[in-house]
């Protein structure tokens, strides 16, 4: 079963956890969001956010949140430059967001040498955490006996007694609800 | 009255924003885990699912991998005295851009041990402590059943039917709160760190 | 006692005399051997993570008896994309410089020391103390200037030789990688020279230009994983893993039986890497980092391959171009003769396709992890 989180705790800790991590993101509001995510399941004592590779490379000690807003370039200059951030060896990895199909992505299947250096350290967390809408109101409805809508009705009238196991039903309920 | 009108004020500002500071339960999980009260692999199986149609998400505790365990109970060590087994439960609700909260869960459901004086037979008993953020007005009120409440007790439905209402904690610190129902060395903010905190203040 | 995992390090290729060198199975002569019946230049070619700058590593420390063998990592020093002649020759020198005067300890004359420095091309600590006592020579052709110091190092010399093993320029693109190749061709008469070139200078368009009549281009295959053949190259994984790890009794002793075992955790990784060594290093050390991370492991196990294949698979999905899919079906097998050349050079430079000898004959396979998604 694919993890956003555990994918990207992967990412960060694989290399050794000095190495360069590719996060995929679908807009900017999310990317936000998941900039502290990434910085939270790292769980470093510094982090730092920029938007220069070059300025990357001499963050030696701390986790780096490369953010650039021509990620095309960013992508080019890390395949070009790409050995450079194995020596002296860095406490934390670099992780380079882009956009999801974006320019940078794009970028990246004309850099062989970057793209194989993440090769499996390239998580889209967001495309990871979705679930199968159907397939699981259909196992939901296998295993409690009633649609999310249909159950989640009865739990709101107060039809369905309250114990740990119908708790963490209703929150599955509510997630596959049809709005 | 006006109490109450400020809880479901505190309670409805929790609900807009709640969502952002979630992932700040991983810092009391990691103490979890450096206490020894839980096992290492905790910290990342806080996790969650996302509806692509609604953007609605879905946090949970995620179970490892070919362990025989219900998926959202995790069980803790070193309890306090008297407690046989206690198991942590985070559920939470939050929108596309993780910053409304729309529900939350913190759920510890065990079982306490009572020995008779004199004897070798035991008894086990029940108990449940959980903070819940409701995802609408529930019962006939603020009072009777806040937004933000906790139940603690030997059952959800044992009587009479408590909803302690809770001030606006956010969900990193209602988990605080509810650990420390169970671990005796728990104790997030200590007096003395309290003290110094209001003389810092001039209080 | 358990391994120290973080050892792996998928993208750190070993530096020459490095203990964890494994040879790869192979009946073709190696870099050195070439070197060593005369064979100069050499140009080196392979898909990404096959283990060109180990084999580079390997070839200096193999040579070091016999000559003044000098790796030069260009692409340590350098942005590869933007690489220009004279920075590769001014590289080239002072890489050269540093190795004499650090390794060799040879009194190199301080003008020329001094003269590198100012280009900042000397690591630290090799340029004269003393500065300003020799005129500087800044017009000078920086051709001349990696001249000098190739003869004089190669005087000055007990070998009498030097062997420059250049890395890095497979990732440089086809126009400045063209100028590179002119102006290192200025050095052929002074040095024995192995140099990894990029797939498009070796197979594309205008490859003569870089290739010429006399140059020996040496293919660094993919290990044989599969079938029959492929066990000796599962065996080299497994004793890859091993080194890098430095596994002893003890250590192997606790690790679970299905990590060891024919088609355990090692296996697999070995056969799903498609013979690229840092596919399989990659493959390991995402799977013991599942096993940590979701299940607080010591030892991955077969779900944690699982969940690292996945990984790989979508990280391979997203390289792919709308026809690459019909395209590595129809190749599949055959020699890639009718395939078209850009895209051909496209996958094969990230290692989606993979060139194979079976049979004696060159063929043409996907990536066994992208196999699995057309």
């Amino acid at each position: 079963m694919p993890d956003p989180v555990a994918s990207i705790a992967n990412a960060i800790q694989r290399d050794g956890g000095d190495g360069i991590v590719v996060v995929y993101y679908p807009d900017l509001g999310v990317r936000d969001w998941l900039v502290s995510e990434v910085e939270s399941i790292a769980a470093v004592e510094t982090s730092v956010r920029t938007d220069s590779v070059k300025d990357a490379r001499t963050h030696m000690d701390s986790l780096v949140l490369l953010l650039p807003a021509n990620e095309r370039a960013a992508v080019e200059e890390l395949d070009g430059a790409r050995d450079q951030f194995l020596e002296p060896k860095r406490a934390y990895p670099v992780v380079l967001f882009l956009l999801r199909d974006g320019d940078g992505a794009r970028a990246l299947r004309e850099a062989p040498s970057l793209a194989s250096w993440v090769r499996g350290s390239d998580p889209d967390p967001e495309l990871l955490a979705e679930v199968d809408v159907e397939a699981e109101r259909r196992a939901f409805e296998a295993g409690a006996g009633a649609s999310p809508e249909e159950w989640l009705a009865r739990w709101r009238a107060k039809e369905i007694p309250m114990d740990a196991s119908n708790v963490v039903l209703s929150y599955r309920a509510s997630l596959l609800e049809r709005r | 009255m006006n109490d109450w009108f400020e809880l479901h004020d505190a309670h409805r500002a929790l609900r807009a924003t709640g969502g952002s500071s979630l992932s700040d339960i991983r810092r009391v999980l990691r103490r979890l885990i450096e206490s020894g009260h839980a096992e290492s692999s905790l910290f990342n199986r806080f996790t969650y699912s996302k509806n692509p149609h609604t953007g609605l998400r879905e946090w949970r505790i995620a179970a490892p991998r070919g362990k025989d365990r219900k998926d959202w109970s995790e069980p803790l060590k070193k309890l306090a005295p008297n407690l046989a087994e206690a198991s942590l439960t985070v559920l939470a609700l939050t929108d596309s851009a993780n910053e409304r909260l729309g529900q939350l869960t913190v759920m510890l459901e065990g079982r306490s041990v009572t020995r008779k004086p004199f004897s070798r037979s035991v008894t086990r008993k029940p108990f449940i402590v959980a903070a819940h953020l409701d995802d609408r007005h529930m019962g006939s009120g603020a009072c009777g059943h806040a937004l933000f409440h906790c139940h603690v007790g030997p059952s959800f439905k044992a009587m009479p039917e408590v909803r302690v209402p809770l001030p606006a904690l956010k969900p990193a610190a209602a988990l605080e709160w509810a650990l420390s129902v169970v671990l005796p060395d728990w104790e997030p903010v200590p007096w003395h760190e309290v003290i110094a905190h209001a003389n810092r203040q001039g209080t | 006692m358990l391994p120290d995992w973080s050892r792996l390090a998928p993208n750190r290729p070993l530096d020459p005399g490095d203990v964890a060198y494994v040879p790869r199975p192979m009946d073709a002569p190696r870099i050195p051997d070439w070197i060593l019946t005369g064979r100069s230049p050499l140009l080196v070619v392979g898909p990404v993570g096959v283990g060109k700058s180990t084999e580079l590593a390997f070839a200096a420390q193999a040579l070091k008896d016999s000559r003044i063998a000098c790796l030069v990592p260009l692409d340590r020093f350098e942005n590869m994309r933007t690489l220009t002649a004279e920075q590769a020759l001014l590289r080239v020198a002072g890489r050269l410089a540093y190795v004499a005067v650090r390794a060799l300890h040879l009194p190199i004359t301080p003008a020329l020391l001094d003269e590198l420095d100012m280009y900042g091309v000397l690591a630290g600590g090799v340029a004269p103390k003393v500065t300003g006592m020799f005129p500087v020579r800044s017009e000078r052709d920086v051709g001349d200037l990696a001249i000098l110091v190739i003869r004089e190092i190669a005087r000055k010399s007990t070998q009498g030789r030097v062997t420059l093993l250049i890395d890095g320029l497979e990732k440089t693109p086809p126009e400045p990688a063209r100028l590179v190749f002119d102006a290192l061709e200025g050095l052929h008469s002074e040095v024995e020279i192995v140099v990894v070139v990029p797939w498009h200078a070796a197979y594309g368009p205008g490859a003569e230009t870089v290739i010429v009549p006399g140059e020996k281009l040496v293919v660094v295959p993919p290990v044989e994983v599969e079938g029959q053949a492929g066990t000796a190259g599962v065996e080299f994984f497994r004793n890859v893993a091993a080194r890098r790890l430095r596994l002893d009794e003890a250590t192997i002793a606790q690790a679970p039986d299905t990590f060891g075992a024919p088609g355990g955790v090692l296996d697999t990784c070995a056969r799903l890497s498609g013979g690229i060594p840092r596919s399989f290093l990659q493959l390991l050390a995402d799977a013991v980092s599942y096993a940590r991370i979701l299940d607080g492991k010591d030892w991955p196990e077969p779900v944690h391959v699982a969940q690292a294949v996945a990984d790989q698979r979508e990280s391979f999905r997203r390289l792919l171009t709308p026809g690459d899919d019909d395209a590595l079906r129809s190749v599949d097998g055959k020699d890639g003769r009718n395939m078209a050349l850009e895209q051909k050079l496209r996958l094969l430079a990230h290692g989606v396709l993979l060139e194979r000898h079976e049979k004696g004959q060159p063929v043409m396979r996907p990536h066994p992890i992208v196999k699995s998604l057309l």
